[in-house]
């Protein structure tokens, strides 16, 4: 294959990858939001934001890869425009992500979130990981980080005995880790370039599950 | 002893109050039948106007009533949905 074809390639599955996701959180976000403006329920509100930062996670990771495939990847923060804008807009990638995974996080034990400054806590921890992330773009710490972060999300995730809930709470390990996998492939493309496509399968069959579950619920 | 209701339930149930009243009910009777101390009650009555489930008119005589605005309807409808939600998702 010519390498024009396989950039153009590689920009079309990668649109058609983010926009799906986008469409499909906006979507959850929207049916959601209508449960939360008519009870005002903290537990609905991290569900419906964390669907939301999605969609702005999606759109920068977007972004990054467009700016990626056309200045290629930085390999330090450096001062020229291509670097700047393609490390700010993984940033913002890498924040809103992990703000989103934890926002779907704390939906499930919203009570330890009902001050302020609680969330205010949640957005300093995704500020905090996207900044050493970007920073050191070390696979092994930024790993080492997520690993920790989705044993706790998946230990804390089983401690009520509703079942419907349990299986969900299955799904959002399963996101976690994919989560963890985009931005692996974000920050080291060849890393997993082998499994891309079935990573972007995997997200998007997920997405497309709670989609179901939140419409049927809804 | 009945399980404390929740704010969700509370809320539902003070509009199901004002909805079987034929939509209009005094604040006294509705103190009585909501079950909640009258602290209580008026912090749950400021909520409800403020977010416009109810709203609150007055008579000739001065007196006043509360009725369930569309939106409060709205809720009703949406109640069993909400609370399946939650309890779907653990939320």
């Amino acid at each position: 294959m010519p390498p024009g074809m396989g950039m153009m390639s590689s920009i079309g599955t990668d649109t058609i990858y983010s926009f799906v996701i986008i469409f499909v959180s906006l979507m959850i976000f929207r049916a959601t939001k209508e449960l939360y403006d008519l009870s005002q329920h903290k537990g609905i509100k991290f569900f419906c934001f964390a669907f939301l930062f999605f969609a702005f996670a999606y759109a920068f990771r977007f972004l990054t890869q467009f700016i990626v495939l056309f200045l290629g990847h930085p390999r330090s923060l450096g001062t020229d425009p291509g670097a700047i804008s393609s490390i700010t807009s993984l940033f913002f990638f890498m924040y809103a992500s992990t703000a989103a995974i934890f926002y779907l996080w704390a939906s499930n034990h919203w009570r330890w979130f009902e001050r302020p400054s609680a969330t205010l806590l949640l957005h300093i921890c995704a500020f905090a990981i996207s900044f050493l992330g970007i920073v050191t773009q070390n696979a092994i710490l930024l790993g080492t980080v997520q690993v920790i972060l989705i044993a706790t999300l998946a230990l804390t995730s089983y401690q009520k005995n509703n079942r419907d809930a349990q299986k969900l709470r299955f799904l959002y390990v399963l996101l976690a880790i994919f989560w963890a996998l985009n931005l692996i492939d974000l920050l080291l493309p060849k890393f997993l370039s082998q499994i891309q496509l079935i990573i972007y399968l995997a997200s998007i069959s997920l997405f497309l599950v709670l989609l179901q579950k939140v419409i049927k619920k809804t | 002893m009945a399980p404390k209701r929740d704010r969700l339930e509370v809320i539902r149930d003070i509009l199901l109050v004002i909805q079987s009243h034929r939509n209009e009910i005094k604040p006294t009777p509705l103190l009585r039948y909501s079950n909640l101390s009258s602290q209580r009650f008026a912090e749950y009555i400021s909520e409800l106007l403020e977010k416009q489930f109810i709203w609150e008119k007055v008579d000739k005589k001065g007196r006043k009533f509360y009725s369930l605005t569309e939106k409060g309807t709205y809720y009703l409808e949406k109640y069993a949905v909400i609370k399946r939600f939650i309890n779907d998702f653990g939320l």
